[in-house]
């Protein structure tokens, strides 16, 4: 039951005040998805089932470089957890991250944890890697989680 | 010449922190490469702080082929260290100081 949190790992956190069963109505659908968790890379393929691609693009329009994250989703578990792989594509890595956005009821309300982890599967420079992704993730994805889910 | 106000208010942002962190292991990195780091930002919010980065002098970039490269120049860094921070050098000491006669002082009787 649920992955288990590879050591590696950037953690996210928010309390939202709203039950897990209607945090998750925003992991239904790809346009569901792309409207919180492509606030920040954009959204570009995603499906609510186990075994779906997930991608996002950290690149963009106007300079023609395209820098894409893909991988399937390993657990989907309504409404507690989805994980997915998320693999620098042509960037060398031996293995990819997860992604684990877990919902647990705390509070009244739901706590939403995202993890990046498991950086440590992606070879020789994990530390740096981790460094970088430490310092690169915001709370913007769960701050805009939120607004939907409690609206 | 820039303004040392310029590099205060580039560095108040952590982000932008976090860009010169990046830059500061890695050497030199596309913009695309930056932005690929930060999974809660947009390829716009990431050119918009390299922007800040760039007019406040602590970034350099440089156009190959069709990509920007970015590179860390810290001399503003060193101007904010040893045209003001260091000034405080003398109290950090100080209070380090009393710190280290606390800790080894004799011990506190128990309540």
């Amino acid at each position: 039951m649920g992955t288990e949190i590879g050591r590696l790992a950037v953690r996210r956190s928010i309390l939202i005040d709203a039950p897990p069963e209607r945090v998750w109505k925003e992991f239904e659908s790809f346009e569901r998805m792309r409207a919180w968790f492509g606030t920040g890379h954009k959204l570009t393929k995603y499906e609510p089932r186990a075994g779906a691609l997930v991608e996002t693009d950290a690149g963009h329009h106007g300079d023609g470089e395209r820098l894409l994250f893909a991988g399937r989703v390993t657990v989907f578990e309504p409404p507690r957890e989805l994980t997915f792989e998320s693999d620098w594509i042509g960037h060398g890595w031996v293995a990819p991250p997860l992604i684990t956005l877990r919902l647990t009821p705390a509070l009244g309300g739901t706590l939403v944890e995202l993890f990046h982890h498991a950086i440590e599967r992606t070879g020789t420079r994990a530390a740096e890697e981790h460094r970088g992704f430490e310092g690169g993730w915001t709370n913007r994805q769960l701050e805009a989680l939120r607004q939907l889910a409690e609206a | 010449m820039p303004k040392r106000r310029d590099a205060f208010a580039a560095l108040a942002d952590p982000t932008r922190r976090a860009i010169l962190d990046l830059l500061r292991t890695r050497g030199s990195l596309t913009a695309g490469r930056i932005a690929a780091q930060f999974p809660g930002l947009s390829r716009a919010a990431v050119s918009k702080h390299l922007g800040v980065l760039r007019r406040a002098r602590l970034v350099r970039a440089r156009e190959l082929g069709r990509e920007w490269h970015y590179t860390l120049d810290s001399r503003p860094l060193a101007d904010v260290y040893y045209d003001w921070l260091s000034s405080f050098a003398p109290h950090w000491e100080e209070s380090l100081k009393r710190l280290k006669q606390q800790a080894e002082g004799p011990e506190q009787p128990q309540t």
